[in-house]
């Protein structure tokens, strides 16, 4: 007889509703205090925030890590964890529907407190970043530049400090 | 509808403030100060704005100079040809610096001598004794050999006998100063032990105070400020010179509830004047 897993019901602002095991529903951070009360309710919660696509994104993330450790408490440990590198899986499956979707799961973990995705995805973005020119991260993430040249020489003479 | 068009965000810039932080909270220093502070005005605001972005620091120490160098120049291995020609000639001077050498006796420490006029004294003797040599080196150019070996035997006692009267003052002065010395101990005791009474009246007298404080109703604040925290703290590199910001710390501690209160600021906020306090 196959066991019966408590679900709980997701509801994007595109009316699409998503049914996540309860096991996975605890990396969501923003969730775990009403998980009780949602699992009781037959009526989906409607998350206004996120479409479906990243939604079901991160649902897909959350099952591959399911089994991972939750991290550490205490800050020193938090910080090795945090340093620690991006698996291949994950650097695939952040990157492979492009920036914007990028941005969008960045944004949708932040908004649900999925700490482990939050932390991979921004690792992604500053792998991004690292070893860059301000002027090729402007053409990376399309940033209109927005200093005037007296500003940039204001703040290129701020920083002289850390250039030697 | 593609994958694409169900992105609402379409740049870093629609990104919330917190998770920014949090990417450039894993790119270095250097790329975050010099390279990502330079892309816009909102990433250079963000960085300026968020103190959890400069907790970590690392420093590098140059290999080439190791920090003994810097701690102890002179007895260090990789000092300069200068330093090092600089120190040899200090051990020089130290080891000519012996009583009855003649170049010595000018550069003496004043401390060795009682008086003043006693330095003028030994450089006028000394001047004297300079210039007779002078005459003596003159006339032994034109004497016969006998004549040298007499004079050399003469300087040599003149030299023992200014040695042994340098030693005898010094043994003298020793004395005095020992006299001096045992008078200053007894003094400096009695002094001790009157501020060592008062000491114990003021501390029983507190204690007294602190009683009545606690078991009254009155409300007792006690507060202290802090000696302000530079921030970044850090002993090497460049940053050591750079101006830093001052972080300041005010604790007090209200007697009624026994409960602490904690003020921590920067100086950006505010200084540590009484009103701004």
């Amino acid at each position: 007889m196959n066991k019966i897993v408590p679900q709980i019901k997701l509801e994007t602002y595109e009316k699409e509703v998503f049914e996540i095991d309860l096991d996975i529903a605890k990396k969501f951070g923003k969730l775990v205090p009403v998980l009780q009360e949602l699992l009781n309710d037959d009526k989906p919660l409607t998350i206004k925030t996120i479409n479906s696509g990243t939604l079901k994104k991160i649902i897909t993330w959350c099952t591959y890590h399911k089994d991972d450790p939750l991290p550490p408490e205490d800050d020193d440990n938090k910080m090795k964890h945090s340093t620690e590198e991006v698996s291949s899986w994950d650097d695939k499956f952040l990157q492979e529907d492009g920036q914007a979707a990028l941005f969008d799961l960045i944004s949708a973990a932040h908004t649900l407190d999925i700490d482990g995705l939050l932390d991979v995805a921004c690792k992604v973005v500053a792998t991004m970043i690292k070893g860059k020119a301000p002027e090729e991260i402007r053409k990376v993430f399309n940033i209109k530049n927005d200093f005037t040249q007296q500003e940039e020489d204001q703040v290129r003479k701020e920083n002289d400090w850390c250039e030697d | 509808m593609t994958e694409k068009d169900n992105c609402h965000l379409l740049s870093i810039l629609n990104l919330p403030d917190v998770p920014l932080i949090r990417i450039f909270f894993f790119l270095d220093l250097e790329d975050f100060v010099l390279v990502v502070n330079r892309v816009c005005k909102r990433f250079y605001h963000l960085i300026k704005s968020t103190p959890v972005l400069w907790r970590v620091f690392e420093f590098y120490w140059p290999q080439t100079i190791k920090e003994e160098d810097i701690l102890n120049p002179t007895t260090s291995s990789t000092c300069s040809n200068e330093l090092q020609s600089d120190s040899t000639d200090n051990i020089i001077y130290t080891a000519i610096a012996l009583p009855n050498e003649n170049e010595t006796i000018v550069s003496r420490n004043a401390e060795d001598f009682d008086t003043i006029e006693q330095i003028d004294e030994v450089s006028s003797h000394q001047g004297e004794e300079e210039q007779n040599e002078d005459t003596i080196e003159e006339q032994n150019v034109e004497t016969s050999c006998d004549t040298n070996a007499n004079d050399e035997t003469m300087r040599s006692r003149k030299r023992k006998r200014q040695s042994e009267l340098w030693k005898q003052n010094l043994r003298k002065r020793r004395r005095q100063s020992g006299v001096q010395s045992n008078k200053l101990i007894n003094q400096f005791s009695e002094d001790l032990k009157m501020k060592y009474e008062l000491h114990i009246v003021g501390k029983s007298n507190s204690k007294v105070e602190r009683d009545n404080d606690r078991s009254s109703k009155k409300a007792v604040l006690c507060f202290d400020m802090e000696n302000g925290i530079t921030c970044p703290r850090a002993n090497i590199s460049n940053v050591f010179y750079k101006r830093k910001l001052n972080v300041f710390n005010l604790t007090g501690h209200l007697s009624l509830n026994k409960c602490a209160y904690n003020a921590v600021w920067s100086e950006h906020i505010a200084d540590r004047g009484a009103n701004e306090i």
